[in-house]
């Protein structure tokens, strides 16, 4: 099933030593149980701590590829560790198992709400329940920006990218080619950024 | 119908291949393409679904599931679901593989410090496009509010949450 792969093998333990159905079974369970965001730390708790399926080091590198390429980090993190742990079929099965609960309970709801959304019952708790889901959304973005963010040209930046955004419609795409170019020129290489703390201290994300 | 699957298909791999940064920084574009130009919710649908996304477990993307399933019932939740999860775990499958290449070079530490803000921008802008419709008073400004606090001091788990601005809106709205 998995012929040897071309990403060098040396620091895995022996690939396929974990089989389809404890994988299948290991992803249900996370899929069923992840709430919310920081969900890398529990994808981390289960896999490295309990099962011990991968090292620290191992799953930190598949945390900054993940961060790196676009997709829900634990996703991408979920196709990391099944590509590791049983090479493409596992990444296949991790990633199915791990969304089948979410995807049945969200069809459900939705079928529910394409129903009966416009009972005067249901619209009042889904008011709540819509504000309720903005102040998760900015408790998710001041979470993550309090991580990311450093120096004034950084909140320029995205100040900038949010008015783009927010008030001028900007395409993502737009956005990303004009405004995510520039942040990456002003970090590039070579204009010695004092520190690095994605690469020195990879802790701070989990 | 087969049009509109081959639309979800079409607008959603597209925005999974840049998705950069995740999660809520998608929303404005998504919001943006499924209510103004294909019009397969309206806001208030969109805001509902959004919020109903994070009652189910799993990544937050699930509720483009239920903007397909409004646009194309059963069919279209799948075909959405696909369509925004294939093609950037293919891409991550393929950058797994090539990684060890990339590891160290100055352009690796420039990409993520260099996207960082423009995403936080972008969840900014997210965050707005959900609250400019789902805060319409004083009661959801206050859920929202005690919500987010909540959320920055404790570790409650945020569908609980989601779960009880319903139930508070219902108690003081009725």
């Amino acid at each position: 099933m998995e012929p040897s792969s071309p990403s060098g093998r040396k620091l895995e333990p022996e690939p396929g030593r974990i089989g389809l159905p404890a994988i299948a079974r290991t992803f249900g369970l996370l899929g069923l149980t992840a709430f919310g965001s920081g969900l890398s730390a529990y994808v981390r708790q289960v896999i490295v701590r309990s099962r011990g399926w991968l090292s620290d080091p191992e799953f930190i590198e598949g945390l900054e590829i993940s961060q790196i390429v676009p997709g829900p980090n634990v996703l991408n993190l979920t196709t990391f560790i099944g590509d590791r742990l049983r090479g493409a079929t596992g990444a296949a099965v991790a990633i199915a198992f791990f969304i089948a609960p979410g995807l049945v309970a969200i069809i459900v709801l939705a079928a529910l709400y394409f129903e009966n959304g416009s009972l005067p019952n249901v619209v009042t708790v889904l008011k709540g329940i819509g504000a309720a889901a903005a102040g998760l959304s900015l408790a998710n973005t001041l979470q993550i920006g309090k991580k990311e963010m450093a120096g004034v040209a950084d909140f320029v930046l995205a100040a900038v990218t949010f008015v783009a955004v927010a008030v001028f419609h900007v395409s993502l795409l737009i956005a990303l080619l004009v405004l995510g170019a520039a942040g990456i020129w002003l970090n590039r290489p070579g204009r010695a950024a004092p520190h690095h703390p994605a690469l020195t201290s990879p802790e701070r994300d989990i | 119908m087969l049009t509109t699957l081959i639309e979800l298909a079409g607008v959603f791999a597209m925005i999974s291949l840049i998705s950069v940064g995740g999660g809520n920084a998608t929303l404005p574009e998504i919001k943006r393409l499924t209510i103004g130009h294909y019009h397969w919710v309206t806001s208030q649908q969109f805001v509902s679904v959004y919020a109903l996304g994070q009652l189910a477990p799993g990544p937050s993307s699930l509720y483009v599931a239920a903007i397909g399933y409004g646009a194309a019932g059963v069919p279209g939740a799948l075909v959405a679901e696909a369509a925004i999860l294939l093609p950037s775990s293919i891409l991550m499958f393929v950058m797994a593989k090539l990684w060890r290449r990339f590891v160290g070079s100055p352009w690796q530490a420039a990409v993520k410090k260099g996207l960082a803000p423009v995403t936080i921008g972008l969840m900014l802008a997210g965050t707005y496009s959900i609250a400019s419709v789902a805060v319409t008073n004083v009661v959801t400004a206050a859920i929202g509010a005690v919500v987010c606090l909540l959320l920055l001091r404790t570790r409650i788990n945020p569908a609980l949450l989601v779960i009880s601005g319903g139930g508070v809106s219902w108690l003081l709205l009725h």
